[in-house]
């Protein structure tokens, strides 16, 4: 390509859209190199197409694993000619291949990591502390949330460590559904409270987008922008300014070097359309195409002054992978029998949530909280009630699940009576980071391109096993206050085997492998998400994350993108690439 | 919601869902390769989400259909509030289903041939020779047999599934309709200008 830019960005989601933006807004040039094609959900989005407008009434198939209708395009744990490999306990890798990457199927939950969340060490004597702290971050999640938009609950009634973002910038939450009201009130009697879940999404128009219309599930995608996407938000913005080359198709599976192996030059990439390997430069690359990819690349970048993968002096990039841990309990609830219908799709995600609520002093009066780390809780919106139009699978397995021998007008009746009352309480909670977490390359394994894939070994710990332990006790004794039937209890003999958890990667929120710290020995990245061994060279996905919060990663990821762009942007201006 | 306070994007949206609710009769005429080998690719991974096409070719045979249909009206059946699983051709949808070149659907498929095997196996005990040439009440006796036999935990394993998965797949394909959803009282997927929660007589019904 004979344009130069100045910032190569790698992939175009969460990280790469924020990064993308913070450049064009200041007169960077950037070429961005995307894997995946052309995407846009103002044209492309389904909404309210009901499932038995889709084949298999939308259900999930190997092909689409979250349904017909939702946005991921080419992508899902499994993709055609893209496989990777697992040890131990298993790994699944949720990829998309197009504009945007993983933000349109994303269920836009953005909270803020906490002050203890930067200083597990410190805290904890355990994991390591972030080479930033809360106070660092304040700002950057204050800008990312004004430019991304969200709603959220009021900031002064919050608790310990779930710092929640300030009135001026976020909107007012939509009210609770019927079930999240009895949800509410057995917390309450719990001694647990509950607020507004912090979410991506406009209950105010802002930025020219519109408000949420409380219809259709959020990971199809939005064509009217209520839910923030980084198409929408990021890339057609960066376009307006005429700083932003957009390169689709283009699978980057390599960084170039200079000959003294201390400057990235640009990347390799393959064509998809035409199988064409192609070389790309700029003064400074930015690696942003999702975390466990970012590990891929620079273990596939090997020189021979980086024999072990390139920006890997410590040896430490692949490890330390997490991912979030979560339990979920299949519950109906009698309260909720033969209600007149009313309308309870709301946003399509939770409208209410308990962030952690044992900290301390209380931790210890918890009596049974062993564990460093927390979770939330909510009601999931995706396993029954009245949440979107009935599904197959979310609705009725649920309605279905022990009724035996039902059919005929007993059966009629029954979905008449019981329709809205059956759904899934969950918890999503922090995970123990671990260097027993990691990604190699597979020797033998190689994609449809011939490049080498990961293989991920994973392993959940003990402390991981009691969380995830403590998280089920809580689900029961919150579906006891909520008057609630538990449906379905495999809890007790996995919790005998000494298996709670599924594989890694199955809640989406794989992170790590390119730590940040301030030690070049122990971590790949400084307080910049600058690699130390090469000063041009940056990541912008998951990868720098440290330790794994109860928190969903997504606005972390931005904040951190933004934070090392306005690094990139003071850099270029004292010409120090 | 007033019309007058849509914005330009809302009208386009609305706009939008009128267009797709037409294209639903999609499902009940896509073209059958009557002689050509039948098609059995899975969709892909990237689909037009707004123009759905069923990639494969129906697969059961006429005496499975006519099992599945006397089958399907005894799951269910009408009755003053809604119509039967037949009017609704529901086992159109099971036939796709069954059809469908993916792992979990081609195990439902060797459930359920292997399962309406089994009932034209007992019918011919009956003198019959498939399951829907027994009168009415043999077959509804025949049913509540198996249903029973499933309820009281007596049932072989291989029965005990297929029951389950005709429920699972009729009770889906059923009250995914529209008729199915009035059915059980599903009132969303429309378009609001606020959601403010459940109104005062469901407040009032659950107690919070």
């Amino acid at each position: 390509m004979a344009e130069n830019h100045d910032v190569i960005v790698v992939g175009s989601g969460a990280g790469g859209g924020m990064m993308i933006h913070t450049l064009t807004q200041a007169g960077v040039s950037v070429l961005l190199v995307e894997a995946g094609r052309e995407y846009d959900p103002e044209t492309e989005a389904a909404m309210f197409q009901l499932p038995r407008e889709a084949p298999l009434r939308d259900q999930r198939t190997p092909d689409k694993n979250s349904g017909f209708f939702d946005a991921t395009v080419d992508g899902g744990f499994d993709v055609k000619g893209q496989p990777y490999t697992t040890e131990g306990e298993g790994f699944k890798w949720w990829r998309a291949r197009q504009l945007g990457g993983r933000t349109h199927h994303f269920g836009r939950q953005t909270p803020r990591y906490g002050p203890d969340d930067f200083k597990s060490k410190t805290n904890t004597g355990r994991g390591e502390d972030w080479p930033v702290s809360y106070d660092d971050m304040e700002p950057y999640y204050d800008r990312v949330e004004e430019s991304m938009g969200l709603f959220g609950p009021d900031p002064d009634g919050t608790v310990h460590n779930s710092p929640q973002s300030p009135n001026h910038i976020r909107q007012k939450p939509p009210a609770p559904r019927a079930s999240e009201l009895i949800f509410a009130k057995a917390c309450e009697k719990m001694g647990i409270k509950t607020m507004a879940h912090p979410t991506a999404i406009l209950t105010s128009p802002l930025h020219g987008r519109d408000a949420c219309f409380y219809a259709t599930n959020c990971i199809r995608g939005c064509s009217i922008g209520a839910a923030f996407d980084s198409v929408t938000s990021y890339i057609k913005p960066a376009i307006k300014t005429g700083k932003l080359t957009i390169l689709t198709n283009a699978v980057v599976y390599k960084v170039l070097v200079d000959d003294a192996g201390d400057k990235a030059t640009g990347v390799r990439y393959i064509d998809r359309k035409t199988g064409k390997h192609i070389d790309v430069h700029a003064r400074v690359v930015v690696l942003a195409p999702a975390a466990m990819e970012t590990n891929r690349i620079l273990l596939n970048s090997k020189t021979d002054k980086a024999p072990n993968g390139l920006a890997n002096s410590s040896g430490n990039v692949g490890k330390y992978l997490s991912d979030t841990t979560g339990a979920g309990l299949p519950i109906q609830i009698p309260a909720l029998e033969n209600l007149p219908p009313h309308n309870e799709d709301g946003v399509s995600q939770p409208h209410l949530y308990a962030p952690w609520w044992l900290h301390g002093d209380d931790k210890k009066k918890g009596g049974d909280a062993d564990f460093i780390g927390g979770y939330k809780l909510e009601v999931s919106p995706y396993g029954g009630g009245r949440f979107g139009p009935p599904g197959m699978e979310d609705t009725f397995r649920g309605m279905l699940m022990g009724k035996k021998g039902l059919y005929g007008k007993k059966l009629k009746s029954y979905m008449r009576r019981y329709y809205g009352s059956t759904m899934t309480i969950r918890c999503l909670g922090s995970m123990t980071v671990t260097a027993d977490n990691r990604l190699t390359i597979d020797p033998v394994v190689k994609d449809k391109w011939g490049i080498p894939v990961p293989k991920f070994n994973w392993k959940w710990s003990d402390e991981d096993f009691k969380r995830t332990s403590h998280m089920y006790d809580t689900l029961h004794k919150l579906a006891e206050n909520m008057g609630a039937i538990v449906l379905e209890d495999g809890f007790s003999e996995r919790r005998k085997a000494g298996k709670l958890s599924g594989p890694g990667g199955g809640t989406n929120h794989e992170v790590g492998g390119c730590r940040m710290g301030d030690d070049p020995k122990t971590s790949v990245l400084n307080k910049h998400s600058q690699t130390w061994d090469v000063s041009n060279l940056y990541v912008a996905d998951g990868a720098p994350f440290v330790t794994h919060a109860e928190k969903n990663p997504t606005l972390t990821i931005m904040a951190l993108s933004m934070r090392a762009g306005d690094n990139i942007i003071d850099r270029l201006k004292n010409n120090e690439f | 919601m007033s019309s007058e306070k849509l914005s330009p994007n809302r009208r386009r949206v609305l706009k939008l869902m009128a267009v797709t609710g037409a294209s639903a009769a999609y499902l009940s005429n896509y073209p059958h390769a009557a002689e050509a080998q039948p098609r059995s690719e899975g969709y892909g991974q990237d689909v037009d989400v707004n123009n759905p096409v069923v990639t494969w070719d129906k697969t059961l045979d006429d005496n499975q259909l006519k099992n599945l249909t006397v089958i399907g009206d005894l799951v269910i059946p009408a009755d003053d509030r809604s119509p039967s699983a037949s009017l609704l051709n529901i086992t159109d949808f099971v036939d796709e289903w069954v059809s469908a070149p993916y792992p979990d659907q081609q195990k439902d498929r060797d459930t359920i041939v292997s399962g309406l095997a089994r009932l034209n196996g007992r019918a011919k005990e009956n003198d019959a020779r498939y399951f829907y040439n027994l009168a009415a009440s043999q077959q509804a006796a025949m049913f509540d047999a198996l249903a029973k036999s499933v309820e009281t935990g007596k049932a072989s394993e291989h029965d005990d599934l297929f029951f389950e998965r005709l429920i699972y797949l009729y009770v889906g394909g059923y009250y995914t309709t529209d008729e199915g959803m009035e059915d059980i009282g599903y009132a969303g997927n429309v378009p609001l200008d606020s959601f403010d929660g459940p109104p005062e007589e469901i407040r009032k019904l659950i107690g919070v």
